[in-house]
């Protein structure tokens, strides 16, 4: 009987404990113009769910977008002109570009890279930023009074607009730790933009993710390191450089160099 | 010894942990059941809202923030602002004091106890901050980021995108040029006629506007290479697919205290409109005695001649004899048009088979009008200046009827042909009658306006750099004209006798001309690409025919009916005879990817044949004539600083059929014109500059032109003035020069919500005038204007439209200087009284040469958000301005006219959508 009233007790406690046991997702539009910069570049969706402990991120997802949209050849140009970008289509697949963070284990994992052919999962630390807060810069976003910060992380200098009325740590993609929601986010020359489209909280259908959707590739390790991951990197820019000499010399051509910027948003 | 090597290890230890030390803010939130709560951010600010450090609480709400930024030297400080918030509770903030502590470890403990407050964030932004997008040549606005729900038709709402403007007449320009056409859903309807949609389609069925550069229609021509066409696609709201949708409106107007007519104001109006894949019809109607016209909606004659792309060339001749209608073109036409128009449009554009298309339109409009004033005309001469008075009542019924039709057929990746046929019947009857100084004189004037044109084009690619197109073209204008003129000026100038009886009618003139004009030609061009440059290569040949026929004759003389005076001085019977071959030649030579230089030469052969009969012999002289006409363009295209173009064109034309009469004919009542013989071409040369930057993103545009045009053998006239003619001999002689500049400027500012546009014109003018005088002497003008105009987009609450524009004109003629100023103002305030009732005061203050005009107009519109009915209040001219006063100088003429405007009325309008 004793046990029974404990167990209650117990049940009971587990159930009021939770600060915020419900789910949140918030919808985000992302434009990737790694090579045009001024946010010139495919616009597609991405969602962020959360829970207390866990972050599920996504874009570039195949079931996010309308299907008429998906395959619309498009040319973007960088403004001086110096060259320009042919889209073929939306960048989508299937399981999308995931960013998943559990921060009891403080790990995350995720596996945006457009090394084709490979299917890897970055896993490391939950990574830590360090924000200049300007509390004096503010402006609206939708009904929120978002302030800015800025910080500088892996090779790119961000500028974050954060709500501080929407209380949660997180962010688009792996940006987060500020003491308010990041409704807006892009890096200095907008080769990244994210920007706010709508948010629910409670979301009681949502289910946070917590394992990743993905498929093992044949021979390849399915999670790396952050070294391991800098190292592919610069072997996959050097690829593409000694190709373009390769078509170059054949065709009497002069060749550009690529680089890192162009082609990964975290630069190692 | 070592007990003292360890005491100073450790006090240095000790001294170095004390420099290093910081303020730590540590402490627990927890719940009204002391319930640790997890992920609450706790923020530290100074006083003046300086972040100084924050974190978040872990599992069981314990939370530790280490403050860098303050120096332990600071202590004690006064104001600290600690936040403390989580979602699901209300937010806390507490202002705390700290102090070097006793014990000397600076941790300071601030727990919290937060209160629960179950929180629904739901929110959507629709495209925050997107409301412009642009995508390689499209720029896209989402149409309910520009607009204030006092909008009616598309004209209103295009008014209101940056980019776009729109001129007195309805002529949409976007990013500086004229557009080519305006599409719904990508489909072209109306081509020449996009007025009508305009003017007519309900501006609450658009959701996007594009503007699309670049623009090519013909598919072969668009792979070839960058056209600098500027075209408009409408994008209308989802769900009005396949669907028939439109309106239906209702208005009916009552004059409010007297009026001078007694007739009600009406406006009523239907839109339809169907879209679907294979099928777009629209149809148009609208019949209004409010001002806005119908006929005027429908384009007249197209030429377009494009190096690079299709040309089209309608031509048409000319009236001969016209009656001035006295429009008032400062104010708006509700103000002061009088008139009842009929206007039906029904335009299709339908997929017949796989690579057939058929675009057609039928257009009915009906145009009545009055217009009555009274002026005062005096000529500056000398010391013997003329002066006419004149009571004028005018009345004019006109009526328009066109069928349009075009097949495009594009049988397959080489092959593209269209062909574009049009037909109009255009009568017009205008009534006039004059009491000229004390006379009465009347003048009734009949057109009967027949025309067709023909357009056919065939494409062919024939490979992947060269195209060549083929154009045959023929048309037809035909115009029968009568003019009857009694004016008793005109008969004793005639020596026409007439009966000293007291009640005798003065027998009236009749002028009757028939014009006619017939013309037929091929033109071939041919475009090549090469690496860094196009070339275009055209050769044309065209047979143009053109006649008049007229008869002046005095009708039902005195005594005898049906004796005839028949004055042959006075008639004409002239054809011209036009064969032309010519050669149009254009290189376009890309420098580098933004640095294009364009030139043009054309080569053109005319044989030119006058056939004039002069007192019953006739006179045929040709002329073969030799034309070299070129162009040279020079555009820069800039990422930082915009686009820039400089250009020189030479053009040489010939004189028109009027102008080389043998004898005089007579153009209104009071004028008689006579031609003169043909010597050489009539040149004229430009040489011109323009710059425009867009920053879209930053919602800027800026464009300056500046302009110098030389005309160096123009066709002028010699004209002789007495107290009741004036009459007037072409003469070629040289021209004038004319320089002009202006500028413009678009700008909106987020943090005031302002979209605001400066325009700023000036040109000088020297021309060559001659009045009652052997030879010609200078006439010096300049006109200045500036007009500046805002908008707001305020949410909720009041919302304003403004502007002011002042114009000033100055003319010198033998040393007589005449100026003109006239200013106007307007305000426009809308109040959104709730989320369905609109209030909105349109008020205008004219000042012209010191004379005041006040329009106040108030509009209060329903619309309820369920149900497709909604209502509409306008109270017009609240102020009652019935009269206008116009005082003009004008060249060297002084001009006083009295015009009536339309009362003060209230018009009740309702609209039902589907």
């Amino acid at each position: 009987m004793k046990n029974k009233l404990y167990s209650l007790i117990f049940l009971s406690f587990l159930f009021f404990s939770n600060s915020f046991a419900q789910n949140g997702i918030v919808n985000y539009g992302f434009i990737e113009a790694l090579f045009t910069g001024n946010a010139v570049g495919e616009d597609c969706n991405a969602v962020l769910k959360f829970n207390k402990n866990n972050i599920a991120y996504v874009s570039n997802k195949t079931s996010l977008e309308k299907p008429e949209d998906i395959n619309v050849k498009k040319t973007f140009e960088r403004p001086d002109d110096s060259g320009g970008v042919i889209s073929m289509g939306m960048q989508v697949t299937p399981n999308g570009n995931q960013v998943l963070i559990d921060k009891k284990q403080n790990i995350l994992l995720s596996n945006d890279n457009p090394i084709p052919m490979s299917k890897f999962f970055l896993k490391e630390e939950i990574p830590t930023f360090d924000w200049k807060i300007n509390n004096k810069e503010t402006k609206k976003i939708g009904k929120f009074d978002c302030t800015k910060a800025t910080t500088t992380f892996r090779g790119r200098n961000y500028t974050a607009w954060f709500a501080k009325t929407i209380p949660v740590p997180y962010g688009p993609w792996k940006l987060g730790g500020l003491p308010g929601l990041i409704l807006e986010a892009y890096d200095t020359n907008k080769n990244v933009y994210w920007y706010f489209k709508s948010i629910e909280y409670p979301a009681p259908n949502v289910q946070v993710e917590t394992k990743i959707f993905n498929e093992k590739m044949e021979g390849q390790k399915q999670f790396i390191n952050l070294k391991e991951y800098a190292k592919k990197q610069a072997e996959y820019i050097k690829e593409q450089n000694e190709r373009s000499i390769m078509v170059a010399k054949k065709f009497n051509m002069k060749m550009k160099e690529t680089t890192i910027q162009e082609n990964f948003i975290e630069i190692l | 010894m070592k007990k003292y090597v360890l005491f100073l290890l450790f006090s240095f230890y000790y001294f170095f942990a004390y420099s290093q030390q910081n303020i730590v803010f540590k402490g627990k939130i927890t719940d009204k059941q002391n319930r640790g709560i997890e992920n609450a951010s706790v923020l530290v600010m100074d006083k003046n809202e300086n972040n100084l450090g924050y974190n978040f609480t872990g599992e069981k709400g314990n939370y530790a923030i280490l403050l860098k930024k303050i120096p332990i030297e600071n202590l004690p400080i006064d104001s600290l602002i600690i936040e403390v918030s989580c979602l699901g509770y209300n937010k806390k903030t507490q202002i705390v004091k700290i102090s070097a502590t006793s014990n000397n470890n600076f941790n300071f403990i601030f727990d919290f106890i937060l209160e629960e407050n179950a929180e629904i964030l739901n929110e959507v932004v629709v495209e925050a901050g997107k409301k412009i997008k642009i995508t390689q040549d499209t720029t896209s606005y989402v149409v309910s980021g520009f607009t204030n729900n006092t909008e009616q038709t598309l004209e209103d709402v295009l008014k209101k995108i940056p980019g776009i403007a729109i001129d007195k007449e309805g002529n949409i320009k976007a990013h500086g040029k004229a557009i080519d056409k305006l599409l719904i859903e990508g489909e072209d309807v109306f081509d020449k006629n996009y007025k009508l949609l305009s003017k007519n389609l309900d501006a609450k069925v658009l959701e996007e506007i594009q503007i699309i550069d670049n623009f090519e229609d013909n598919p072969i021509f668009k792979k070839f290479g960058a056209s600098d066409k500027v075209a408009l696609n409408l994008k209308l709201k989802e769900g009005l697919a396949n669907v028939w949708f439109g309106n239906v409106g209702l208005g009916k107007g009552v004059i409010l205290g007297d009026g001078i007519t007694s007739d009600a104001r009406w406006k009523n109006s239907v839109n339809l409109g169907l879209l679907r894949k294979k099928i777009k019809l629209f149809y148009l109607g609208d019949f209004n005695n409010i001002g806005e016209k119908a006929t005027t909606l429908i384009s007249d004659n197209t030429i377009q001649m494009d190096m690079f792309g299709i040309d089209r060339y309608e031509y048409k001749t000319n009236h001969i004899y016209s009656i001035n209608n006295n429009e008032i073109n400062f104010f708006s036409k509700t103000q002061s048009i009088f008139n009842n128009s009929f206007l039906n449009s029904l335009s299709i554009n339908k997929r017949l088979k796989k690579h057939l298309s058929l675009r057609g339109v039928a257009y009915l409009a009906n145009d009545k009008q009055t217009q009555n004033s009274t002026s005062l005309l005096k000529y500056n001469l000398d010391s013997n200046p003329i002066q006419f008075k004149e009571e004028n009542f005018y009345q004019q019924a006109k009526i328009l009827s066109a069928i349009e039709l075009e097949l495009k057929y594009t049988g397959n990746e080489k092959n593209y042909i269209t062909n574009q046929f049009v037909f109009k019947n255009n009568p017009e009857r205008t009534q006039n009658n004059l009491l000229f100084n004390t006379t009465q004189i009347d003048q009734f004037a009949k057109y009967q306006n027949y025309t067709f044109y023909n357009h056919l084009n065939h494409t062919n690619k024939i490979s992947s750099s060269k195209i060549l197109n083929n154009y045959f073209y023929f048309g037809n204008n035909n115009i029968d004209e009568k003019a009857e003129i009694s004016s008793p000026f005109l008969n004793k100038f005639l020596d026409i006798p007439t009966s000293n009886a007291s009640n005798a009618t003065i027998p009236p003139i009749i002028q009757h001309s028939l014009n006619n004009l017939l013309y037929f030609g091929g033109k071939s061009k041919l475009l090549s690409k090469f690496k860094k440059f196009e070339i275009s290569n055209s050769l044309l040949a065209e047979y143009r025919s053109e006649r008049i026929n007229s008869t002046f004759v005095a009708n039902n003389l005195g005594n005898n009916q049906g004796d005839n005076l028949v004055f042959e001085q006075y008639q004409n019977a002239i054809q011209l005879k036009q064969l032309k071959f010519s050669s149009d030649n254009s290189l376009r030579y890309n420098l580098s990817k933004n640095k294009i230089l364009t030139a043009t030469i054309g080569f053109q052969n005319i044989i030119f044949g006058i056939n004039n009969q002069k007192n019953s012999q006739e006179d045929n002289v040709k002329h073969n004539i030799f034309i070299f006409n070129p162009t040279i363009i020079f555009s820069l295209k800039t990422t930082k600083w915009g686009f820039f173009s400089a250009s020189y064109i030479e053009n040489n034309t010939l004189p028109e059929i009027n102008q080389l009469t043998n004898n005089f004919q007579l153009t209104n009542y009071r004028s008689f014109v006579q031609g003169t013989n043909y010597q050489n071409p009539l040149k004229n040369s430009s040489i011109s500059f323009q710059h425009s930057i867009r920053n879209d993103e930053k919602r800027l545009s800026f464009t300056t032109n500046a302009n110098y045009i030389k005309s160096v053998s123009i066709f002028n006239t010699q004209n002789t003035v007495n107290n009741e003619f004036s009459f007037g001999t072409f003469r070629q002689t040289f021209g004038g020069e004319t320089y002009n500049i202006g500028l413009s400027l678009v700008n909106y500012s987020r943090k005031l919500k302002l979209a605001s546009k400066i325009d700023i014109n000036n040109s000088w003018t020297n021309n060559l005038v001659n009045i009652n005088s052997s030879e010609f002497s200078i006439l010096k003008s300049y006109t200045h204007n500036i007009k500046y105009s805002a908008t707001t987009y305020l949410k909720g609450g009041f919302n304003f439209d403004a502007g002011f524009s002042y114009n000033y004109g100055q003319s010198v003629f033998n040393n007589i200087k005449t100026a003109n100023i006239t200013k106007d103002l307007f305000l426009n305030i809308n109040y959104q009284l709730s989320k369905t009732v609109l209030l909105e005061s349109n008020n205008s203050l004219y000042i012209i040469n010191d004379k005041n005009y006040i329009f106040n107009n108030i509009i209060l519109s329903y619309n309820p958000a369920q149900g497709r009915l909604s209502y509409r209040m306008i109270i017009n001219n609240i102020t009652n301005q019935n009269q206008y006063t116009l005082m003009s100088l004008n060249n060297y003429t002084f001009y006083q006219q009295n015009v009536q405007l339309i009362p003060r009325y209230v018009l009740y309008a309702i609209k039902y959508r589907f």
